[in-house]
């Protein structure tokens, strides 16, 4: 009897490609998968990072002039957690200008395919309302009008923790915007590339690592709730998308699934 | 006033030396390094990476038969140690080593570089991996 029940619980929890967050007894197929707001495809989990709060400088935007998700792997293995990636960005910049904090939005633990560990799951990383360091530093992207709008009333603002935020000319260009101003980035935890000589964290030949349905599931999960709360945010991308870069390895072949995955639970993204 | 200014001097000096010698701590790893990954002297592996790393790709045998699985045949992999740069880390004892990697069709504008992580093991750096290359 308590074999049974387990293997059921097995079966319908944690083995189902549909709604492996939800508990069974939530799983009805006759109900459409968009449920009412306020949405929680998949439960975001906070982290109180630390932060370089005396000497770094970050940039402030309205979460409306988000409209990409960028998708990256963090190129360490896959057991990494966001505070160890938070810790190796304080790490980064100069003394001068040193990084503020993960540079990513969005952090996505998932197990490589037969492997039990990590634990599955999203965590916050970089607040929506601070831009992020992910896309390239001096990749500039169209605006909209609304972005245009947004910019021209001084909304994007660059200072210190504590100090006077004022409009940094330097991030626009002929109407274009750094590409982290536009966009948010959702790293991937993992190596999906292959090894060499410049990657040693990559795949093996003989076991090339794929996002397993659980990871593009995550990704589409995280990336239709935040589509419902900020309607603005229409496109997926991908970070080779903006520059020369092995990031995000194998991933970026399952952008156009994850994409089909978002359009279940009621999101459309280009 | 002259003992400050020695005492500035001393600084200097003292800094130097300690930059320097990592400097060349970090030239020596990496030319191990190549050799490793050409796969010109494997038993350095130890040397090279520290043991987290080690582990964490799946331990010392796994990891050599990736690097024995890479192409070594024309042994013109072209040699990292040479065009290297790195810096401290701003808070911990990691240093973090840049190298450019020359893209397929050789443009500059398509070339990106990898950094990789080094950390002190029982007082000697080794490789930790390396890190996404987003700013």
């Amino acid at each position: 009897m308590i074999l049974a029940l387990l293997s059921w619980t097995t079966v319908s929890w944690g083995f189902s490609t549909d709604c492996f967050f939800c508990l069974p007894w939530k799983q009805d197929n006759t109900r459409p998968l968009v449920p009412e707001w306020p949405i929680e495809y998949v439960k975001i989990e906070k982290v109180d990072y630390e932060r370089n709060s005396q000497t770094a400088s970050f940039c402030r935007r309205p979460e409306d002039m988000v409209d990409t998700i960028v998708i990256h792997h963090s190129e360490t293995p896959s057991t990494d957690s966001p505070e160890r990636i938070n810790d190796l960005h304080l790490n980064r910049g100069t003394p001068a200008d040193p990084w503020y904090m993960i540079a990513y939005s969005y952090v996505v633990n998932s197990p490589y395919a037969g492997a039990l560990s990590p634990r599955a799951r999203v965590t916050e990383g970089r607040p929506l309302d601070l831009v992020g360091a992910h896309a390239g530093s001096n990749i500039f992207v169209p605006m909209d009008e609304d972005q245009k709008k947004m910019w021209k009333d001084g909304k994007i603002t660059c200072g210190k923790e504590g100090g006077d935020f004022t409009v940094d000319p330097s991030m626009e260009k002929n109407g274009t915007i750094k590409a982290n101003v536009t966009t948010i980035g959702l790293v991937v935890i993992g190596n999906y590339s292959p090894f060499s000589k410049t990657n040693p964290n990559g795949y093996s030949k003989k076991n090339p690592r794929y996002p397993t349905l659980q990871t593009q599931d995550m990704i589409a999960r995280t990336s239709c709730q935040l589509q419902k709360k900020y309607p603005r945010m229409k496109s997926i991308k991908w970070h080779s998308y903006y520059h020369s870069t092995s990031c995000p390895g194998t991933i970026k072949e399952y952008i156009g699934k994850i994409k089909t995955l978002a359009r279940k639970y009621g999101c459309e993204f280009n | 006033m002259r003992i400050q200014l020695i005492t500035i001097i001393l600084l200097f000096s003292f800094t130097a030396v300690v930059h320097g010698s990592d400097d060349k701590s970090m030239k020596e790893l990496f030319m191990k390094y190549d050799q490793v990954m050409d796969n010109k002297k494997i038993e350095l592996i130890d040397e090279v990476f520290s043991q987290k790393f080690i582990k964490a790709s799946g331990g010392k045998e796994e990891l050599i038969s990736k690097i024995k699985e890479l192409p070594h045949s024309s042994n013109k992999s072209k040699p990292l140690a040479p065009d290297l740069t790195w810096r401290k880390g701003l808070k911990n004892e990691m240093y973090f080593a840049k190298v450019k990697e020359p893209s397929v069709n050789k443009s500059k504008k398509d070339a990106h570089e990898t950094e990789f992580m080094v950390i002190k093991e029982d007082g000697k750096l080794k490789i930790d991996g390396t890190l996404g290359d987003g700013n």
